[in-house]
């Protein structure tokens, strides 16, 4: 059980608040579930009843795809340290998984270190995640949260055409963000989300439009992941909701 | 179960008969050897639902009225407790 | 403290009788019969022709603050049972904004909590809003979905979903309707298909709910004597009836009045209450009530939320 006090304005999340891991991890296989035949003939009405008030139907070539739930129980046992508990996951997406109906982020919840309270952020393209940082954020200053996990995934298959215009990830991947108070030894970085871009912060681009959900967030993690040469200010930008997002590595950048 | 004690001990036994055998009825199988001790979720894996369906069944076969106002989770805990329930919950006839 | 500066519910108006939707969900007569007598459901709502936008839109032309507050609306959020509602891309709640004006709003869903995710996107959108510190700022909480495919039609043994929709205007602080607290349990173990889980969700049910609907009162410091009313999800009468027996609670101060007449109206239910109950006197200033779900369906959450009117 999660309990929550009133929401109330509070100055900052606490002091030293920010992202202690990164994790990026590719699922180049399908999931477990894809060869299920009791899932796949679920899966097949839903679908179709989905598509059905669009004038659309399911694509009658193979498709198999990834589980959001799969690959975020990797993405947990990767990024939380053993013996410790989070309080708060968010998981975002944009293209659903082959879960469609599925509470995806209530089972994370399960299988999570500290069953955190949990919820999922989508239907807003490549901004999800940005939505998804801010919320957590924003429990780090009112929730009364000591760890939280970002989860950002995006997979691989999208089994009708939508008669509109998508980009269909090339490759299923996820990246886990673990924040909370560092502890010794670890590097903090430092979230925050400016109104208007900031001078002399580095700007990281997604080089890899073909994956639209996670591509900035797994330069991020490639960037955590690199040892340390002096303060750096990266900036996260989203163009389709003008979103910002600035990451402060290794010490503070004189503002 | 001193607040059943005053339920006709005949009407029971009746009560307690006709929902075993109802059981593979409402079951969809084989149930043999119950007794108003039988546990009906988890002796017999009964499910709320086919709990109600028994509840209904008997007012079918008995051709009386049930109220199921009252009924509670602990009332579906044996043959026995349900058949208590309904001596105590039978509707005079319209 | 977040507030509910304003709440809105559509209930299209056509009805269908659950003996009519026996025949969809496979049901016996006497399935049908338990449901009608034990369980309290009588009709649902359907909007045949209708669409998620034309449910979504219906509630919100209910939100009398809305017009002239517009600018000031910086986030839309649909609080989804079902994670996908649409196929992917399409988007109907970022038509609707289109619609209304609201240019500057950022649009998402949130869920994950099956029918408990209208509590969550009240408390999400609250906390959004304190954590931007912007006094003038607004959130537009929706719900309401389709019933598309049986898996969105009825839950199995316990409901049948209606067609419908709310809308409420969320504040970042006010005077009526304040959030006290919100608790939610979220029990993942129950994503699973096995019977056996079925039977102990079943069992569990009643008791867990009570305990979130406890959480949460004793969050906001309040004891269940103090709450003037509850607010339910719709998923049927008899379940009620035992969590009002777990707590001590009256069942007559539970507002059950819309379970026969438009079944379990997704993550809207609270909200379609709420008018109830402001309808019938049961809100009264200065006086908590409560608003509780159980979200189930591979995995569940029980939520409850304190509020002050």
């Amino acid at each position: 059980m999660r309990t929550f006090g009133p929401a109330s304005e509070v100055a900052s999340p606490p002091a030293a608040w920010g992202i202690r891991r990164a994790v990026r991890m590719a699922f180049p296989e399908p999931a477990a579930l894809a060869g299920d035949p009791v899932h796949a003939e679920r899966l097949a009405r839903y679908l179709a009843d989905l598509l059905h008030p669009y004038g659309l139907s399911p694509d009658p070539s193979e498709h198999v795809g990834q589980s959001y739930g799969e690959m975020g129980e990797a993405l947990i046992h990767a990024a939380v340290p053993a013996g410790e508990s989070v309080d708060l996951l968010v998981l975002a997406y944009s293209i659903p998984d082959l879960t469609p109906g599925r509470a995806t982020a209530t089972y994370l919840s399960h299988v999570c270190p500290g069953t955190p309270m949990a919820f999922a952020v989508s239907d807003q393209g490549t901004a999800s995640a940005f939505t998804a940082l801010r919320l957590v954020d924003a429990y780090a200053r009112s929730g009364g949260l000591r760890r939280a996990l970002l989860l950002v995934v995006e997979q691989n298959s999208l089994p009708y055409d939508p008669g509109i215009p998508v980009t269909v990830p090339a490759e299923s991947r996820g990246v886990a963000l673990l924040f909370g108070e560092p502890l010794p030894g670890e590097r903090p970085a430092r979230v925050s989300a400016p109104a208007a871009e900031p001078a002399g912060a580095e700007l990281l681009r997604n080089s890899d439009p073909s994956q639209p959900g996670t591509g900035v967030w797994w330069e991020l993690a490639g960037e955590l992941a690199r040892p340390a040469a002096g303060p750096r200010r990266l900036l996260l930008a989203d163009h389709d909701s003008g979103r910002l997002v600035t990451v402060d590595l290794d010490g503070e950048v004189p503002r | 179960m001193p607040e059943h004690d005053t339920a006709d001990p005949a009407l029971r036994e009746q009560l307690v008969d006709t929902i075993c055998d109802l059981l593979p009825l409402v079951l969809k199988r084989e149930v043999t050897g119950a007794t108003a001790d039988t546990t009906l979720m988890e002796a017999l894996g009964m499910s709320s639902t086919t709990g109600l369906e028994l509840v209904l069944e008997l007012e079918e076969r008995l051709a009386v009225e049930i109220s199921v106002e009252d009924l509670g989770r602990d009332d579906f805990g044996t043959v026995g407790s349900l058949a208590d329930y309904v001596a105590g919950n039978l509707l005079p006839e319209a | 403290m977040t507030a509910l500066l304003a709440v809105a519910d559509y209930l299209p108006p056509g009805r269908v009788p659950i003996e009519e939707l026996a025949g969809d969900f496979g049901l016996t007569p006497m399935q049908v019969k338990v449901f009608r007598r034990y369980h309290r459901l009588g009709s649902v709502r359907r909007d045949p022709h209708g669409s998620l936008l034309d449910l979504l839109r219906g509630a919100v032309a209910g939100l009398d603050a809305l017009p002239g507050r517009e600018h000031r609306v910086r986030y839309v959020l649909h609080a989804r049972t079902f994670p996908t509602v649409v196929p992917y891309p399409h988007n109907p709640v970022r038509e609707l904004c289109r619609e209304l004006g609201l240019d500057r709003a950022t649009v998402f869903a949130v869920g994950h909590h099956a029918c408990a995710s209208g509590l969550l996107a009240i408390d999400v959108a609250g906390r959004l809003l304190a954590a931007d510190a912007d006094p003038g700022g607004l959130a537009l909480v929706l719900a309401g979905e389709k019933a598309f495919t049986p898996e969105a039609g009825m839950v199995p043994g316990t409901s049948f979903f209606g067609e419908g929709a709310s809308a409420c205007l969320v504040a970042p602080a006010g005077d009526r309707d304040r959030v006290l607290s919100y608790a939610a349990d979220l029990r993942g173990e129950f994503d699973t298909d096995a019977p056996e889980q079925a039977l102990e969700f079943q069992r569990i049910y009643a008791d867990a709910l009570a305990a979130a609907v406890l959480a949460a009162v004793e969050r906001a410091g309040l004891t269940v004597d103090a709450i003037g009313v509850i607010l339910p999800h719709n998923v049927n009468s008899v379940a009620w009836h035992q969590v009002c027996r777990t707590l001590g609670y009256p069942r007559e101060r539970v507002v059950l009045d819309n379970v026969a007449t438009a079944g379990h109206v997704f993550c809207a239910d609270n909200l379609v209450n709420y008018r109830t109950a402001r309808q019938r006197g049961l809100l009264r200033p200065g006086e908590p009530y409560v608003m509780a779900a159980a979200g189930a369906g591979r995995g569940a959450t029980f939520s409850a939320m304190v509020l002050q009117h």
